[in-house]
Formats: C-alpha cells, sequence, structure tokens
C-alpha cells in the first residue's frame, strides 16, 4: 500500500488527466464526445479521492493512524485473500456465462459472444500458470 | 494460533492501540491476533516478542494438531 504522498501525486495525476480530456473535445471538434465524459469522470474521482487524502492529514494522530492503515500486514492479508477469490469466483461465472452463451443460445452473436469469453478464460489460466511458475522459482 | 499476547500486554499496562502502535499496526489487528483469528507474520512475531522483551515461544503456542485442521 502507498504512503499518503504518493496516494495524493497518483490521485492528482488521475485529476489532472481528466481534466485535459474533458476539455480536449471543445478544442478538437472531430472527438467523440465519450472523452470528454471520461475526463469529466476521471477529475471528480481524482479530486474526491484528494480531499478524502486531506482529511486524513487533520490532526498528526489521525495521519499516524493512515500511514498504519497503509503498512498493515493484516489489511494487506485480507486484500490478497478478497482477489483471490474475487479472480476465482469471476472465473467460474465466466466459463458458466461463456459456455451458455457458446452452446445452449441460438442467437450467432451470443454464440460467437461465447466462445470469446471462453477463449478469454483460457487465456486467464494461461497466464496464471505462468505467473505460478515464475513465483515458484522466485520464491 | 493461541498466544499470550492480552496477558503480556496487560502485564505492562498497554492497550491494543499502544502496543499497535508500538508495532505499526493497527488496534484491528492486534485483536484478531490475540484472538487467534490472524497468524501474525515471522517478522511482526519477533517485533512483538521484542516488545515484551521475551521469546516468540513464550507469546506464541504452536499446537501441531489444532494447526493441521
Amino acid at each position: 500500500m502507498k504512503t499518503y504522498k504518493t496516494q495524493r501525486n497518483i490521485f492528482l495525476g488521475v485529476a489532472i488527466l481528466g481534466m485535459i480530456l474533458l476539455i480536449i473535445p471543445f478544442f478538437v471538434q472531430s472527438l467523440d464526445e465519450r472523452v470528454g465524459a471520461a475526463g469529466g469522470m476521471l477529475f471528480a474521482v481524482g479530486i474526491a479521492r484528494v480531499l478524502i487524502l486531506r482529511r486524513t492529514r487533520g490532526t498528526p494522530e489521525r495521519m499516524k493512524q493512515f500511514e498504519i492503515q497503509q503498512k498493515d500486514e493484516r489489511l494487506r492479508f485480507i486484500g490478497h485473500k478478497a482477489i483471490q477469490w474475487t479472480f476465482w469466483i469471476s472465473i467460474y461465472v465466466e466459463l458458466a456465462a461463456g459456455v451458455v452463451c457458446a452452446d445452449f443460445l441460438r442467437d450467432p452473436f451470443l454464440n460467437r459472444f461465447g466462445t470469446i469469453v471462453c477463449l478469454f478464460i483460457c487465456a486467464q489460466l494461461l497466464l496464471y500458470v505462468i505467473l505460478y511458475h515464475v513465483f515458484e522459482r522466485k520464491y | 494460533m493461541k498466544n499470550n499476547i492480552e496477558r503480556e500486554r496487560k502485564v505492562r499496562g498497554l492497550t491494543q492501540s499502544a502496543l499497535g502502535e508500538l508495532l505499526g499496526v493497527s488496534r484491528q489487528t492486534i485483536i484478531s491476533i490475540e484472538r487467534g483469528r490472524y497468524n501474525p507474520s515471522l517478522a511482526l512475531a519477533f517485533q512483538i516478542a521484542r516488545v515484551f522483551g521475551c521469546t516468540i515461544e513464550d507469546i506464541f503456542v504452536y499446537d501441531e494438531e489444532e494447526e493441521s485442521t
């Protein structure tokens, strides 16, 4: 987990990028309006996170608690566990959806979509196996 | 994993918050460790033992049968 300054800089960067994307469509007419919408979203998220972070600077006590929370090993463990479970639940849900779309529905578009989803799952699992072996050598 | 952290902490007059601050972890982490819901890393276990001025074996009780279930 990153410290206060690193997080603040990241979210400030996100807000600035958002502002740029928000302004560009006014000068470049050929750009899709969705670019401006995405920019507005990034700007809002970036600014909101910076303001939330600023609240933690209120007192030295709050700042200290914030820094401790960022480095706390139990919270990191919980985060990793959540990501693990999310990955496997997503894989099974995607697989179910992909198989149903590819094999049981009569719409050709959905059949193709289901096939693509199943191929995507294969790529994810292949990536998992590769990373597993990489980490096995490292650790 | 069973441990004697709560006993050692109270003997030294430390609150969970104070112990957490000394170790650089949150109060919730201390609570979870004391209740045996979370096993600390080796590094944190060493830090806990150092704070209390004793060995890891004095603080943590390793029950092989319990850990395997």
